[in-house]
């Protein structure tokens, strides 16, 4: 059998005619037919029609308590934090955004398809309208959480604050989409965007004045649950549908430059999909990061010996602003949930999340030392004095953000113990960077792990076990606070934890060096 | 005598590349290692750098195996095997600094950032980071990264690779320069006029090793580098 297909003919171009782009329609087709042809039909169907009877029953047992009805009335010293909540969300699809588009293409398309005289809009148009379908997704998921958290009185009310998430995110998508059609700044101009939701959520956080949840889109599903439906949904909604219709309009108008960097950044993600394996995705990545932006101030500190590896990871952070507003941004994280659901498991986990997210970038160096032994030999450092040094910075950015989140926990929860909380934090510290430092020297996936037989398929233990290293290090060196964070009583842990935490780092530090000599 | 090989067997999964090496290297001398490829130059390099254990025989530096998890071999020997390795987020500038700031106090005799930066003319690009550099930029680097920590034993792996010829003739003076200071160099090239440098030794694997048990310490590698 013959694998070779004849490529659908297009007219030629002659010089005599106008210039006029050609549909992608059959091209579309024939890549299709290749795929079904080269895929695995039963297998892909099997997976889709399980995923889709999954998805079903988790919705089926998911509506009823949503639309129960059950929930009364809005509760009013939720509606800031979820006013809060609802910023960052839009900060962070805002961030995803900016980095990747939001409208993209894979390097095969934008390297022949756009390149060549086919209708770009119409090229374009379902990558456009994949940004529109996960912003409605999005929007629909912080319409059920608003639910979820404040109630609704009836169905229809339930109904309309999700319809508002939907309307909300769509508009908003649909605006980031036209920003990228606009202007070559559109990254910076929404990534500015992002930092300052991320701002007035910080703000918000803390505030105690009723601020109107209608004021963006972020609260529109909170200023749904309030009443506030009808007309003015419906306006939202024609917004959307509007300013969705500008973007196909203006889709042709996109150049290539301002795909590329996203689409670059999609390959990478792909890749690590495909490869099943985030670490390359990441180190890669990160490499990118560094290559496609310009190196902006500062100087390598001048101080000598093991002192100048401290220097350069300081260095790194300074040249990263953006790192340290996220850890700044990831503060709020507990706040909101102490707030929003109280003392437990969820705060536990939104915590240790929250901490590890702050301090994972400023592990970057120690990652690349464990990843290339020739910079180890060109540092000739032993291992333990080289990752001890690699480990002043984390340690004191998760002090510092431990303190900085007890603080806030204390001053926004109701009965929280004011003095312990921001010492605890800072006991947790050494016990957080060790586990940011093992998950950023996580090596590739083990891929040799057994795999476990599930009704769904394989589900392959190496990616498990790689996401779960570094994780499970923080867990067990933050126990007591973790067990604070469930029963709000902190006191009584702070010497445990602090001793867990130095020890667990000191022994992380010794061990892991050492490993790195005999590596 | 700096770097001694007594009856070196050095391969893969048992099955020996060559064998019954013997080889000595004193400071201020330099060692070219030529062979076609697969004859274990590399190999032969990761053995010398104690990164890997030969199949049979020793390796020392001043008397003591070599071997890479100990800290004295470590700071005696710089290697530049398998291509580069640096830093995304510091410049080319900034990695010679961080290197020599690691490795402070520095002797005084030792190359210093400027000098490097000249010699393999970093400075066109002395701000920019590795992402941003082309492949000759950044072997220029790698070189220059190798040559920026002090060391006694030098074991470069191929320095001309992707390098114009004004790039390599700045390698050919570095290593000169380098055993002028009383540095031994182990050079594996594929390059002619590295491999042709005034007073360096050859070792050929094709010949010295493949055939059996060679010698290509005294008399007769110089025998050898004279009828160069």
């Amino acid at each position: 059998m013959s694998v070779v297909r004849r490529a659908p003919a297009g007219p030629a171009v002659s010089s005599a005619q106008p210039v006029r782009a050609n549909p992608p329609g059959a091209s579309r087709r024939w890549l299709r037919q290749r795929r079904r042809e080269h895929g695995g039909g039963a297998g892909s169907l099997y997976f889709v029609a399980l995923s889709v009877l999954v998805g079903i029953a988790v919705v089926a047992g998911t509506l009823p308590r949503l639309l129960s009805g059950d929930r009364s009335a809005a509760d009013s010293a939720a509606a800031l934090p979820l006013l809060a909540v609802g910023l960052l969300g839009y900060a962070f699809a805002l961030t995803l955004a900016a980095r990747f588009g939001p409208v993209t293409a894979t390097p095969a398309t934008l390297a022949w398809w756009l390149a060549s005289p086919v209708d770009r809009r119409l090229l374009l148009l379902p990558s456009a309208a994949m940004v529109l379908s996960v912003a409605a997704v999005a929007g629909a998921l912080h319409g059920a959480f608003v639910v979820t958290v404040v109630g609704a009185q009836d169905q229809a009310a339930a109904a309309a604050v999700v319809g508002a998430g939907v309307a909300a995110a769509v508009l908003t998508g649909a605006l980031a989409v036209v920003i990228q059609t606009v202007t070559d700044a559109s990254t910076a101009v929404l990534e500015r965007i992002a930092v300052l939701l991320g701002v007035v959520a910080a703000v918000l956080t803390m505030a105690r004045t009723p601020v109107p949840a209608w004021t963006g889109p972020w609260g529109w599903p909170q200023a749904a649950a309030d009443g506030r439906g009808g007309s003015w949904l419906l306006w939202v909604a024609v917004a959307a549908l509007m300013v969705a219709g500008i973007v196909v309009w203006r889709l042709d108008r996109l150049p290539l430059r301002r795909l590329a960097a996203g689409s670059t950044l999609g390959a990478i993600t792909g890749a690590g999909l495909i490869t099943v394996d985030p670490g390359i995705a990441s180190r890669a990545a990160e490499e990118h990061r560094w290559a496609t932006r310009p190196r902006t101030g500062g100087r390598l500190p001048r101080i000598a010996g093991p002192r100048a590896v401290v220097g350069h990871d300081l260095l790194v952070t300074r040249r990263s602003p953006e790192h340290l507003l996220v850890a700044g941004a990831t503060l709020l994280i507990p706040t909101l949930l102490g707030i929003l659901t109280g003392w437990g498991i969820t705060l536990a986990v939104g915590w240790l999340l929250s901490g590890l997210a702050a301090v994972t970038p400023c592990t970057v160096n120690a990652r690349r030392d464990r990843d290339l032994p020739a910079l180890r030999r060109l540092l000739t450092l032993p291992g333990p004095a080289l990752l001890a040094a690699r480990s002043v910075l984390p340690t004191v950015l998760a002090v510092a953000w431990g303190v900085g989140a007890g603080t806030l926990l204390t001053a926004r929860t109701p009965g929280a113990e004011g003095w312990a909380w921001p010492i605890l934090g800072a006991a947790a510290g050494p016990g957080l960077a060790a586990g940011a430092l093992r998950a950023a020297r996580r090596g590739a996936v083990r891929h040799e792990l057994p795999p476990i037989v599930t009704p769904m398929g394989i589900l392959p233990t190496g990616p498990l076990h790689w996401a779960a290293t570094g994780y499970d290090t923080a867990i067990l060196f933050t126990i007591p606070t973790l067990a604070a964070l469930i029963t709000g009583t902190p006191a009584a842990m702070l010497l445990p934890q602090a001793i867990i935490s130095v020890v667990g780092l000191v022994a992380f530090v010794l061990l892991a060096g050492r490993a790195d000599e005999r590596r | 005598m700096l770097l001694q090989c007594r009856d070196l067997s050095v391969g893969y999964r048992g099955q020996p590349l060559f064998g019954a090496l013997r080889m000595d290297v004193d400071s201020g001398e330099v060692l070219v290692t030529t062979g076609r490829n697969g004859s274990g130059k590399s190999t032969f390099l990761r053995c010398l750098a104690g990164q890997q254990q030969p199949l049979e025989g020793t390796v020392t530096l001043d008397g003591h195996p070599a071997d890479d998890r100990e800290p004295r071999f470590r700071r005696s020997v710089a290697a530049l095997l398998d291509g580069g390795a640096w830093y995304p987020n510091l410049t080319a500038a900034e990695h010679l600094s961080f290197v020599q700031l690691v490795n402070a106090p520095m002797p005084g005799d030792w190359f210093t950032t400027a000098d490097l930066a000249e010699a393999l003319a970093l400075d066109g690009f002395a701000d920019t980071v590795p992402g941003q550099l082309s492949s000759g930029q950044r072997q220029r680097l790698a070189v220059a990264m190798v040559l920026a920590r002090p060391s006694r034993l030098l074991l470069l792996d191929e320095p001309e690779r992707h390098l114009d010829e004004a790039g390599r003739d700045s390698v050919d003076r570095l290593v000169t320069e380098y055993a002028g200071r009383g540095g031994a160099v182990v050079l594996v090239t594929h390059d002619a006029t590295l491999a042709a440098g005034l007073g360096r030794r050859t070792l050929s694997l094709d010949r010295d090793a493949a055939e059996g048990p060679a010698v290509a310490s005294g008399k007769r590698a110089r025998r050898r580098s004279r009828a160069r």
